[in-house]
C-alpha cells in the first residue's frame, strides 16, 4: 500500500491519502473523503480515474459521490460550509459525472428520472438552478435545463415535448412567485403525471403548499432527496 | 429641518425631527408609474452602462423627481458613469459587455440590465485583462452623473453614491463557478482581481468625494440567506475586509460616511465589518434571512448606522396593514437615539407592490417623529 500525505495550499487541510487497493473499497472511501474535504476538481478527477482503472464500477463511484455530497450538505446545514463550498462540490461532482457517464451509458444504465429545470419568468438569476442541475445530473437524473426567464407557456411546451417526471423551478426575486404559481397550474393542465418542485430565496414551504406544488426544496441538497423520492428511488444502487 | 439636515443628524447618531427615509434605488419601471412617464434608458445598478450622456441626465432627472415626489430624504447616484467617448461593447446576441468583462442581460420587469455572465473563459484571459485592459479609474467623466444629480438636487436631499464591492464584482466577472475553482487553483489570480478593483475604487472614491458626498454605499453581497458566501476565513485571506477599510479611510478623508450593503444573514461577518473594515453603517439588514435589527441595535447601535430591514419580500407579497405594522416595529426598535435610515431591505423592485412601498413611507412619516413614542 502506498501512502502519501501532502497539503492543499489554499484550503490548508491534509490531502486525502492515496490508497490503491485491490478490492476498490478504500479508493471509494478516498473519493468520498476528497468530496467531503472539497479537495478540488483536479484531485477528484485523479482519484476517479484511478478508481476506474482499478476496476471500480461506475455506479459504485456515483454512490461514493452521493455519500460525499450528503456530508457536504450536512456541513452546509450546520454552517461549517458556505455557498462557495456548495459551488465547489457542484464543480467536483460535474467532473466525476463527465468521467463516469460514458461507462454508465455503456452499461445500459437508464437515468433514474427526467427533470425539466428552469428559472421562472421575470427572473434571470441562475446560481441556484445551476447547482441543482449539477447535483441532479451527478445523481443519475437526466436534466433538461431550459434556462432563465422561462414563461409558464414555455415550461408547459417543454413538459409536453420531453415528458419529464419532475418539473423543477427556481427564482431569486419575489416577482417570480406569481409566475411559479401560474406554471404549477398550467403544468397540471398539460400533464397529470409531472410532479412539481420549487425553490429559491423567497420561497417557503407554505408558499409551495399554497400554489399546489408537490415539493419545496430549501437548497440544492434537499432537491436531490426530494427528486429521488418523487421518482421512487431512495438509493442509486 | 430639511431632508439633508435630517439625514446628517441621523448618521451622526443624533435624533433629528423625524426618521430619515430613503431607498438605495427604485427601478425605472416603478419610477415610470410614479411619474406617469415612459422612458427608454438602458442602465444597471451593478455596472456603468449608459454611454449616452443625454439619457444619463434624463435618468437622474427621473430619480430626482421620483424621490422628491415620494418625499425621500436621501438620494443615491446609482452608478458610476462611463468615461467620455467610451464605446460600450456588444456581443452578437445583443448582450452588453461592461468594462470588467461582465455580460449583462436586460430584465424587462425592472427595466434594468443585470450581470449574468462573463467574457473570460481561461485564466490567461483574466491575466491579460488585468495586465493590459483594466479600466482607468481616473479616466475623465466617471463623475458625470453625480455632477448632474448634485446640480439638480442643490442640497435639498442628502447625497449618496453607490459603488460596488471588489469581491462581488470579481465574483460576477469570473462567475461563481470560475471564482470558486480559480480561488482553489490559482488563488493569486482571484486576489489580484480584487486588489486591482480595490485600488480602482479608492481612486474613484477620491474623485467622487470631492463633490461633497454625504454617504458612500458599497453594493454587492457578501452573504446569502444561510450566511456568508465564503467562510469568514476565506474572506480574510482574500483581504476583503482590509481592502474595505482602505476604501472607508479614503471616504473618511472627505468626511463621508461609508455604508456597506449586503443581502443575507450577515451576523457572522459583523465583527470583521466593524473592527477590520471599520464601516460606519450597514444596509439591507435582511429580515428574510433572519437578521434581527433589535439585536444589532442593542450591540452596535451607538456606532453602526442601520439602513433597511423592511422586508422586500413582504413589500412584494403582504397586505398594506401588515407593512404598517412591520414599519412601526422597525421604527420602534431602530430609530431611538438616531443612527437609523428607514428603507426597504434592498430597493424598490419593479415587480413589487407600489402601494406597499408608499405605505412604508407614509408610516415612517406618521410614526417616525422624534421622540419616538411607539
Amino acid at each position: 500500500m502506498k501512502s502519501n500525505i501532502t497539503y492543499v495550499r489554499f484550503f490548508n487541510i491534509p490531502k486525502t491519502k492515496v490508497t490503491i487497493m485491490s478490492n476498490g473499497s478504500d479508493i471509494l472511501e478516498n473519493v468520498k473523503e476528497c468530496f467531503i474535504k472539497l479537495e478540488g476538481p483536479d484531485r477528484i478527477k485523479e482519484l476517479t480515474m484511478k478508481a476506474l482503472d482499478s476496476g471500480v464500477e461506475a455506479n459504485q463511484l456515483i454512490k461514493a459521490i452521493k455519500e460525499g455530497l450528503d456530508e457536504v450538505g450536512k456541513k452546509y446545514e450546520n454552517s461549517e460550509y458556505f455557498l462557495s463550498d456548495l459551488v465547489m462540490s457542484g464543480v467536483m461532482a460535474s467532473e466525476v459525472t463527465n468521467l463516469v457517464k460514458p461507462r454508465l451509458q455503456s452499461a445500459d444504465s437508464e437515468p433514474i428520472g427526467k427533470v425539466l429545470l428552469g428559472t421562472v419568468k421575470g427572473d434571470i438569476h441562475d446560481i441556484g438552478k445551476n447547482l441543482v442541475n449539477n447535483m441532479l445530473t451527478t445523481q443519475g437524473f437526466e436534466v433538461i435545463d431550459i434556462g432563465v426567464d422561462v414563461s409558464p407557456e414555455k415550461f408547459a411546451e417543454n413538459i409536453q415535448k420531453h415528458k419529464p417526471d419532475i418539473l423543477a423551478m427556481s427564482c431569486l426575486l419575489t416577482a417570480g412567485m406569481p409566475e411559479m404559481s401560474k406554471t404549477v397550474q398550467l403544468s397540471k393542465k398539460v400533464s397529470s403525471e409531472v410532479k412539481t418542485m420549487i425553490g429559491g430565496r423567497p420561497i417557503t414551504k407554505e408558499f409551495a403548499a399554497e400554489i399546489g406544488a408537490d415539493a419545496y426544496g430549501r437548497d440544492a441538497f434537499e432537491s436531490i432527496d426530494l427528486a429521488r423520492k418523487m421518482v421512487g428511488s431512495t438509493t442509486i444502487e | 429641518m430639511n431632508s439633508r439636515e435630517r439625514v446628517l443628524k441621523a448618521i451622526n447618531f443624533e435624533e433629528p425631527d423625524m426618521v430619515p427615509i430613503s431607498e438605495l434605488s427604485i427601478d425605472l419601471s416603478l419610477m415610470e408609474k410614479i411619474l406617469d412617464i415612459k422612458k427608454d434608458i438602458t442602465y444597471s445598478s451593478q455596472s456603468a452602462l449608459i454611454s449616452d450622456r443625454e439619457k444619463e441626465r434624463s435618468l437622474y432627472d427621473i430619480y430626482y423627481k421620483t424621490y422628491r415626489k415620494i418625499g425621500l430624504d436621501l438620494i443615491y447616484c446609482i452608478s458610476t458613469s462611463l468615461p467620455y467617448d467610451y464605446e460600450l461593447k456588444k456581443l452578437p446576441n445583443g448582450q452588453l459587455v461592461d468594462e470588467l468583462g461582465r455580460t449583462c442581460t436586460f430584465d424587462p420587469t425592472s427595466k434594468t440590465q443585470t450581470v449574468t455572465g462573463t467574457v473570460f473563459n481561461t485564466e490567461e484571459d483574466v491575466e491579460k485583462f488585468l495586465e493590459y485592459e483594466f479600466p482607468d479609474p481616473e479616466a475623465p467623466g466617471r463623475d458625470y452623473g453625480l455632477r448632474h444629480l448634485k446640480k439638480i438636487n442643490q442640497e435639498t436631499m442628502a447625497l449618496g453614491f453607490h459603488i460596488r464591492e471588489p469581491f462581488a464584482q470579481t465574483w460576477e466577472a469570473l462567475t461563481p463557478v470560475k471564482f470558486v475553482y480559480w480561488m482553489h487553483k490559482n488563488f493569486s489570480l482571484v486576489k489580484k482581481f480584487i486588489d486591482k478593483l480595490t485600488d480602482f475604487n479608492i481612486q474613484l472614491i477620491k474623485i467622487l468625494c470631492q463633490h461633497d458626498l454625504d454617504i458612500i454605499i458599497m453594493g454587492g453581497d457578501l452573504c446569502e440567506a444561510k450566511g456568508p458566501m465564503l467562510s469568514p476565513d476565506r474572506f480574510r485571506s482574500l483581504g476583503v475586509f482590509d481592502a474595505m477599510r482602505r476604501q472607508v479611510e479614503m471616504a473618511h478623508r472627505y468626511n463621508t460616511k461609508f455604508i456597506k450593503h449586503t443581502d443575507g444573514f450577515v451576523d457572522p461577518l459583523l465583527e470583521d465589518l466593524l473592527d477590520i473594515a471599520k464601516i460606519d453603517g450597514l444596509h439591507s439588514l435582511d429580515p428574510s434571512a433572519g437578521v434581527d435589527i433589535g439585536k444589532i441595535k442593542k450591540n452596535y447601535g451607538d456606532r453602526l448606522i442601520l439602513h433597511g430591514n423592511i422586508s422586500v419580500d413582504n413589500l412584494a407579497t403582504k397586505r398594506p396593514e401588515e407593512i404598517i405594522e412591520e414599519t412601526k416595529n422597525v421604527i420602534k426598535t431602530a430609530s431611538p437615539n438616531g443612527g437609523h435610515i428607514l428603507s426597504s431591505s434592498n430597493s424598490w423592485y419593479g415587480g413589487g407592490k407600489l402601494e406597499n412601498y408608499l405605505v412604508m413611507v407614509e408610516t415612517g412619516r406618521k410614526y417616525g417623529k422624534y421622540p419616538i413614542t411607539l
